[in-house]
Order: C-alpha cells, then structure tokens, then sequence
C-alpha cells in the first residue's frame, strides 16, 4: 500500500498523476523540484526503507531506451530495455537493484508518450529486423500495475508496432491485465523461478511457485505467449533433485507451443553492488555461499555455476527444443536481472 | 536515543520522562540517562548545528536515532497539533532535506521550513522553526537518514500569533505531546536495532580476535569468516575450536575457512 507519494512540482498537472493521486487519496502528498533529491541522497539505508517504500512520481528526461548486452537476448539481434519504474514491490535477497539504488522508493516516470515516441524510433532504424524492448531490468513489470497501469498503456500500443517486441519480466501472479486483453503474438510474459524451498527462503514477498505457476498456466491458455527465466541459479542442498522438481512443475501444464523461450542466469553481481547487499543483509546464509570475486563480478565459484548451469540445460533440453533455450550472461550488463 | 532540543522549556518533559540526569557537559548541557541522551541547543541554526555535532561527536555510535523536538509556528495547523516535518526547507537556500517516512503513525505530517528570525506571518500551509535544517544537514553525518526525525508542537499560527504566545504554556505543549510521540520513538529504536550488529555477533567476533595476533587483513577476514559462521547458523563452540586450535594467525584463518566450508551451501 503506498500511504507517502512524493511528486516532482513539474508533473503534478499530468493526467496519469491526477489518475495515480485519485487513487490514492489518503496519501502524503510531498512535492519536491526532482525526484532525485529524495532518491540520490547519501546515507539512506535501503532495508529501513524496503520496509514502507514511498512512490516517487518524476518525468524522465534524456535517451529513455537503452541498449542491452547481446548476450542477454532471447533470439533478437535488435535489443534494448527501458525503465519507466525503478525498484519493486518484492524484496528478494539476491536482487541487484539493492546494491545499485541508494534508495526503496519507488520511481515511477508518468511520461510514458515519450517511452513510446523513443521505441517507435528504434523500431524504425530497422524494419527488417524486429527490435526487442525489455521492461522488467530495474523493477517488476506487472507487480505494481494495479499503480502504474504501466501494461494496460502499453499493451494497446504494441499490439500496433509489429515490428516491436515486448518483454514483461515478472514475479507477479496478479496477471488480470493481462487477462482482459487479447493475447499479443509480440508480448512475451516472462516468469521468473526459483525452487520452491529457495523462494521461500529469498524471495520476501513474492507470490508463491505454484500461483505464479497457476497465473503463467492461465495466460498461455489464453494464447499469451509466455517465457521461463530460471534466473539467478541458487547454489542450495540437493541442488538437482529441486531443480528437476520445479522444471517438472513448469512444464507439467504448459503446452510447448505457448512457451516462447526459457532463459538461465547464474547469481553474478557487480562486486561494488555485492558489498552493499552485504553490508545491509549480514546474517544472510545466501551471502555465505561459495562465493568468489572474478573481474568486476562476484558470483558463485566458476565450478559451481558450470556445473550447474549445464545440469539445468541438459534438463531444460529434455522439455524444449534448443533454439527456444538463452543462457544469459552477465558480463557486461549490471548484474542479475529481475 | 539523540534529542537536540533548542530551549530548557521544551526538553524539561522530556528530561522528566526519561529521568535524564545532566552531566558536567560544555559548552552545551547535557542530559543522559545512560541510553537517552539530549544536548540543548539554544535557539538558532548555527547553534543547533554546533550542538548536533557536539552530541555527535561526545558519543560517536553509527546508526542511532536522532529527533529534533520543540514548538514551531505553522500556517494552518492549530496550536497544540502535533507534526512530524516531511520535508525540511531553509530560508538561506540550503537543500531541502526529506526524512524518510518509514514509519507510519498517526500525527500530522506536513513541511518545515527553517527561517533565521522569528516568523510573524505564515505565508504557507506548513511549519516554522529556527533549527530543524541545520540539525538535519549534521544529524545525517552521524546516523541513516531513516532514524533522523524532527517533530514539532505548534505553539502559534496566523490566528494565534507569536506576540501573543504565553512563552509559559511552552513545558505543557510539549509535555501534553510526548505520550503521542513515545510510540514514534520506540519505532524509531526498533529499526536501529535491525541495521545495528547484532551482540551476540560483535561478542563472537571480539572472542575470536582474541585468539591470535592477528593483523589488520586478517582481523577483517576473521570478521568476515565469522560473520559467515553466524550466517550458516554454526555453533560458536565449533568456530572458536577451529581457530584455538591452530598454531599461527595464518592457520587459524585456513582452519576456520575450511570448516565453514561443507556448510556454505542454501538450506
């Protein structure tokens, strides 16, 4: 529940703050001239504030659509992300978003016209081939839509850029927007998993398995083309047994044709980041792994995260065809994704 | 617990509360009652700022709460309400500072801004002080934004103003106030404890330090293995084995390394 919204003086005028602030009506209102001097400052602790995160309403300025490594696609060569929300409604332990924004808030940039000029744009450099837009890098892409109505306004647009491609990334289980509307064939609704006896112990506040299980069952039957994200693979006892478990329950009920496409990443962050993540949670077990420092990552030792990722592959082949199988890396890019 | 307070008026409930007993403190008087402690400021930022950081300096623990408390004018608030500052301006342009909301409670939440004279008339909806700015801007060199707090008793507004103020009914505002805010205070307390190691965790690593001369790398990756070892849920007996048990500073490290080792997989 958001009970503080702050609001950069600039945006308060906007009908999509006007609709925001409706819906909120017992709220603190608290103007400020940029939402970065609530979000920037030094000295905020990130796990105080991940206790009652506040909603940030700004307007993003400069490029809003952001090129993404090559390696982090799921079949495009034309890739790029964007953020029109920073941080989520979820508090899972290996998230990145942690070590990287000094804040919990909430930023959400209402100017979403100006995320879509830019994606027409990038859309046209290329018509030939389809340009892939991410929207779930630095928050969840459906855990706040009941506050941002961040898919009700884009899925309308997409459905006219056929030449676009949309990735929603989400741990989300509430996927009623998704139900209202007809199924996209340029959409792909991404759901991310991890072990049932590991997302209890990490992912704080995220629906459980089996309703997001449950919720991907349902928009597949729909027609809504959906993708796997087994990321980030957590190092855990009887590491095979509980993954060949969630495979199984992955695949039990979902047709082959409706998955568009899994992808596996392994736990790597940039070791900047990882020294926060630390710093705020310190009697985390997750952080006591087998933890190494390689380059400007810190990630599970290299023999840990290859044998592991071939385990999840060579399983994952027995379900899907392998063109439909990504193996993200994270080499260049900020770290673990949502 | 941290108060900066500007006059005797309004810290005496407070000192009454707590059972603060003043110490032999210059050049700003001090009271303390071991956990609590409260400098009085005198009236203004320059002096609030001077005596935040003497507070913050006297007793330099990372992460405790700090509060700023006193009466204020406000624009429309009547006088008695009780505020929490949401947003804090300054009238010399200082960068507006935003405590951070995270906790709930149920008093008034509006903005502050913090003037250099007394303010006789209240050209905006929200509150006015002599100090809350200057004690924000040190406060936050000492502790988490989170556990920095300002509230405010309105003593006057355009209805009631300041000329008018019977400087006398200053010890009752606050007084009246402080059952409202002990509720605030207590939280404010339970989330420094959270972002505060725990004692248990400082003992262990204190006992283990103890073992061997280490150097200052190994001393921090003692406290890092040991941190470690808190994490993975192991006996202490079974860490401090490990490391009393080694020959040098060196093996000791290896030993408690290699012990942690064969647990350091996610239950």
């Amino acid at each position: 529940m958001i009970e503080v919204i702050y609001h950069e003086e600039g945006v308060l005028d906007d009908p999509r703050t006007q609709d925001i602030l409706e819906r909120h009506p017992r709220a603190t209102l608290i103007p400020c001239a940029h939402y970065k001097d609530v979000f920037n400052p030094k000295g905020q602790n990130f796990r105080l504030q991940k206790e009652r995160p506040a909603l940030i309403l700004a307007r993003q300025t400069g490029s809003l659509v952001h090129p993404i490594p090559q390696t982090y696609g799921i079949g495009g060569t034309r890739n790029f992300y964007f953020s029109h929300l920073l941080n989520c409604l979820y508090d899972c332990r290996y998230c990145f978003l942690q070590g990287m924004f000094p804040s919990a808030h909430y930023v959400l940039f209402i100017n979403y016209d100006d995320f879509k000029e830019e994606i027409i744009s990038k859309t046209k450099d290329s018509e030939v081939r389809p340009s892939w837009f991410f929207s779930g890098y630095d928050c969840d892409s459906l855990a706040l839509e009941s506050v941002t109505g961040f898919a009700d306004s884009f899925l309308p647009f997409f459905a006219d850029q056929p030449n676009a491609r949309l990735e929603l990334r989400t741990k989300s289980s509430n996927v009623r927007i998704l139900e209202k509307n007809d199924p996209l064939a340029n959409v792909v609704t991404a759901f991310s998993f991890t072990p049932e006896e590991i997302s209890e112990q990490l992912e704080h506040k995220v629906p459980s398995v089996s309703s997001r299980i449950r919720a991907m069952e349902k928009i597949a039957r729909l027609g809504w083309p959906v993708g796997l994200r087994i990321d980030p693979l957590i190092d855990c006892k009887n590491f095979e047994e509980r993954y060949r478990a969630l495979f199984e329950k992955l695949f039990s009920n979902l047709s082959p044709e409706a998955v568009h496409s899994v992808s596996l990443g392994t736990f790597r962050v940039p070791v900047s980041y990882f020294k926060k993540m630390e710093k705020l949670h310190p009697e985390e077990p997750l952080f006591a792994g087998h933890l190494e420092k390689r380059g400007n990552f810190t990630g599970y030792r290299e023999e840990i995260e290859r044998k592991r990722s071939a385990f999840c592959r060579n399983e994952l082949l027995k379900r899907i065809p392998e063109e439909k199988l990504f193996q993200c890396e994270t080499e260049e890019s900020n770290g673990t994704p949502k | 617990m941290n108060f900066v307070v500007a006059l005797k008026a309004e810290a005496s409930p407070i000192i009454e509360c707590f059972k603060l007993a003043r110490e032999n403190a210059n050049p700003f008087p001090l009271y303390t009652n071991g956990h609590h402690r409260l400098v009085l400021s005198g009236v203004g930022k320059e002096l609030s700022a001077k005596a935040t950081r003497y507070l913050g300096n006297r007793s330099p623990l990372p992460n405790h709460p700090w509060l700023n408390l006193g009466i204020a004018g406000h624009g429309c608030l009547e006088p008695g309400t009780i505020f929490v500052a949401n947003r804090i301006l300054d009238d010399e342009g200082e960068r507006p500072f935003y405590p951070t909301p995270s906790i709930r409670h149920d008093l008034e939440s509006t903005a502050l801004k913090t003037t250099c004279a007394p303010v006789s008339r209240y050209p905006e909806p929200i509150g006015y002080d002599m100090e809350a700015s200057a004690f924000c801007s040190v406060a936050s060199s000492f502790s988490v934004r989170e556990l920095i707090q300002v509230i405010k008793v309105v003593s006057d507004n355009p209805d009631h103003p300041i000329d008018s103020f019977d400087r006398s009914s200053v010890h009752t505002l606050i007084e009246n106030a402080i059952p409202a805010i002990i509720p605030l205070l207590d939280k404010m307390e339970e989330h420094a404890r959270k972002i505060t190691p725990s004692l248990e965790l400082t003992a262990r690593i204190e006992a283990c330090l103890s073992t061997h001369p280490f150097s200052e790398t190994q001393s921090h990756q003692v406290r890092k293995l040991v941190t470690h070892a808190q994490a993975l849920n192991l006996p202490e007996e079974g860490v401090l084995n490990a490391l009393t048990g080694a020959e040098s500073a060196k093996q000791a490290i290896t030993r408690l390394g290699e012990s942690l080792a064969k647990h350091r997989k996610l239950s």
